[in-house]
């Protein structure tokens, strides 16, 4: 798949689970600002399992993968290793 | 003799000089350091013109910075405001004309996001920003937070105050209007430090982590009795519960304090708190809240030794009731006992003392009961009230604090909560009121009406939903007014539902009947 789809399929779900993320681009900071909070964050972890049927380990859950719509992309195309 | 707050910095730097005070990242803060940057702040703040009593905003992140911020105005003689740094730049206006704040200190990026209500913050004169960024071109004049830092206070620097002076204005929701200033003494906060440290044992030794905001009384109560008894604050923001328990372990921490909703987060498998073994971590605090029992349960499996101290506050007498860990087992739903040197009564509607079981007001009796609410004497004389059962002869001298908050007391003494007796809510540990969100609602410009109530969910507290009725011939959607209010406010006040009605029910004189409507929503529905 895409870079460019993958960016926004998870951009799409961003704005309407957090409705706030509206006009952040794909490279500013999401967890910055409360924009997604720890509760949400865990929200966002369930989508990315299901939408790209991934499996996301403790040990990923770090605040660099979650950083942007383009960190977010680039953490599932490498879990992806490009199969979707 | 310590009566000031940054008075017992200055005693434990004499105590402990070279011991860790602040811990924030890489950034390891002496006792005698931290007195040094403080003492520079205080002089800064005086040089460029910090009068005695004047309002200072401080709108940072829960950091060093943040700590050590508040204790230089304490030490210029000020009057801190620590600002939750997840407000919205509306919030923050209100904050800052509420309390005619004089000076803010803040970060470079917060400077800009804040600039259109800096413009119009009348009483706001100057502005210290902590980071680089200083291309604000605003009204206010700029200083440097780091430049105050070095600064070498005057060798004939003399205190300004007394104990019995304000310290500190904390702002907290209600059941209706915009956010109130709680007024703090010095006095207040400082036997609030050595209350929660007698119970909870605190000594030189802890280190107490601090994921709560210091603009939340239990937040700012940490750093206070960490700094009073020598210990050490290791300030930290978070995304994953993950990376707490790894700054747990890190930092050998020995105590730590959250709320329902952090707990929640950290009794899930994913925090990895049951593969670690942290023999170090003494104790842990619950408040803002019932802590769920099925989070209660993994906790104590995962934690073995430490402590689980189950406690019950509200900003307006800072601390007031704590579960001692040994009685956890036998009554986890308890709020436990008053705090040292406090009477809790429970008052009924005659007021008079409950019987054991009977329900009542918990009535709140010691030396952290509050100033009452910043330029607002009618509600204050509303939740500070002369003490209902003193002797006539002993005049009204002492206020009491009434909680608004439902208990019952058990044969044995322990209180249990039932609930409130208004309509505040409670989101993810934080007091929201309904109008502040029904306020917000209105602006959108669509609507005729707009009730936002509490659903009581496990997790959270409350889940906010809305209950809104369209102006005539508008055509409005559920996501369009959800989108609306993630705009304007934190996410911890935007309403998770949106129901659009054709008209709200009324009590008999014309206005919303919330009770009427709660019990149309009677639990959360966000499992489903």
């Amino acid at each position: 798949m895409e870079p460019q789809i993958i960016a926004e399929r998870i951009k799409k779900f961003l704005v309407q689970q957090f409705p706030a993320t509206k006009n952040v681009g794909n490279e500013d900071p999401l967890l910055k600002n409360g924009l997604i909070d720890s509760l949400g964050i865990l929200e966002v972890v369930t989508f990315l399992e299901k939408e790209f049927s991934i499996l996301v380990s403790d040990e990923e859950l770090l605040p660099e993968n979650f950083a942007s719509v383009h960190s977010l992309s680039d953490f599932v195309r490498q879990k992806t290793n490009g199969a979707i | 003799m310590n009566f000031l707050i940054h008075h017992m910095l200055r005693s434990s730097a004499c105590r402990f000089p070279d011991k860790e005070a602040l811990v924030d990242k890489d950034n390891r803060l002496t006792f005698q350091t931290a007195l040094s940057k403080v003492a520079g702040l205080a002089d800064g703040l005086r040089r460029v013109g910090m009068r005695s009593g004047d309002r200072i905003g401080i709108y940072l992140e829960t950091s060093a910075v943040k700590a050590l911020s508040i204790f230089g105005v304490s030490q210029a003689g000020g009057v801190f405001v620590p600002v939750n740094s997840l407000l919205f730049p509306g919030q923050v206006a209100h904050i800052a004309n509420d309390c005619q704040m004089r000076g803010l200190i803040t970060s470079g990026e917060k400077v800009t996001v804040l600039l259109p209500i800096l413009e119009k913050a009348r009483s706001l004169e100057f502005v210290v920003v902590s980071d680089e960024g200083k291309s604000y071109g605003g009204r206010q004049a700029v200083y440097d937070l780091a430049e105050f830092f070095t600064l070498t206070a005057r060798q004939d620097w003399r205190d300004w105050g007394i104990g019995k002076d304000l310290a500190a204005i904390l702002y907290t929701s209600g059941s209706t209007g915009k956010p109130k200033g709680v007024m703090l003494s010095h006095e207040q906060v400082m036997a609030g430090s050595s209350i929660v440290s007698d119970y909870l044992g605190i000594t030189a030794d802890d280190r107490i982590i601090g994921v709560l905001p210091l603009s939340f009384d239990a937040g700012l109560n940490q750093l206070m009795t960490a700094v009073q008894q020598g210990g050490t604050y290791v300030p930290m923001t978070f995304v994953f519960a993950r990376e707490i328990v790894h700054m747990l372990l890190r930092e050998h921490i020995t105590g730590m304090a959250g709320v329902p909703t952090l707990w929640s987060l950290m009794a899930q498998p994913s925090s990895t708190l049951d593969k670690q073994s942290l023999p170090e971590l003494r104790y842990i605090t619950n408040t803002g809240g019932r802590m769920p029992q099925a989070v209660l349960k993994t906790l104590r499996h995962a934690l073995g030794k430490t402590r689980i101290f189950l406690m019950y506050g509200l900003t307006e007498a800072f601390r007031s009731t704590y579960l001692p860990p040994e009685e956890l087992a036998r009554r986890p739903d308890s709020i436990g006992i008053a705090i040292p040197n406090t009477e809790i009564l429970v008052i009924n509607e005659k007021g008079e003392p409950c019987k054991p079981g009977e329900v009542g007001e918990l009535v709140h009796r010691g030396p952290t009961v509050s100033m009452g609410y910043w330029g607002q004497p009618e509600l204050t004389a509303r939740a500070l009230r002369p003490h209902p059962l003193a002797p006539p002869e002993l005049g009204d001298h002492e206020k009491v604090c009434y909680s608004g908050d439902l208990v019952r007391m058990d044969h044995e003494g322990f209180l249990y909560f039932v609930g409130r007796r208004d309509n505040m809510i409670k989101s993810s540990g934080f007091r929201v009121s309904p109008t502040e969100v029904e306020e917000v609602l209105f602006q959108c410009g669509k609507l005729r009406e707009a009730a936002v109530i509490g659903i009581p969910d496990e997790t959270l507290g409350h889940v906010i939903r809305a209950c809104v009725v369209p102006c005539e011939g508008e055509n409005v959607s559920s996501q369009e007014i959800i989108t609306f209010c993630a705009e304007k406010m934190p996410r911890y006040m935007v309403p998770k539902f949106v129901d659009i009605m054709d008209s709200l029910p009324k009590t008999p004189s014309g206005k919303v009947d919330y009770p009427a409507l709660r019990q149309g929503f009677p639990v959360s529905t966000l499992a489903s």
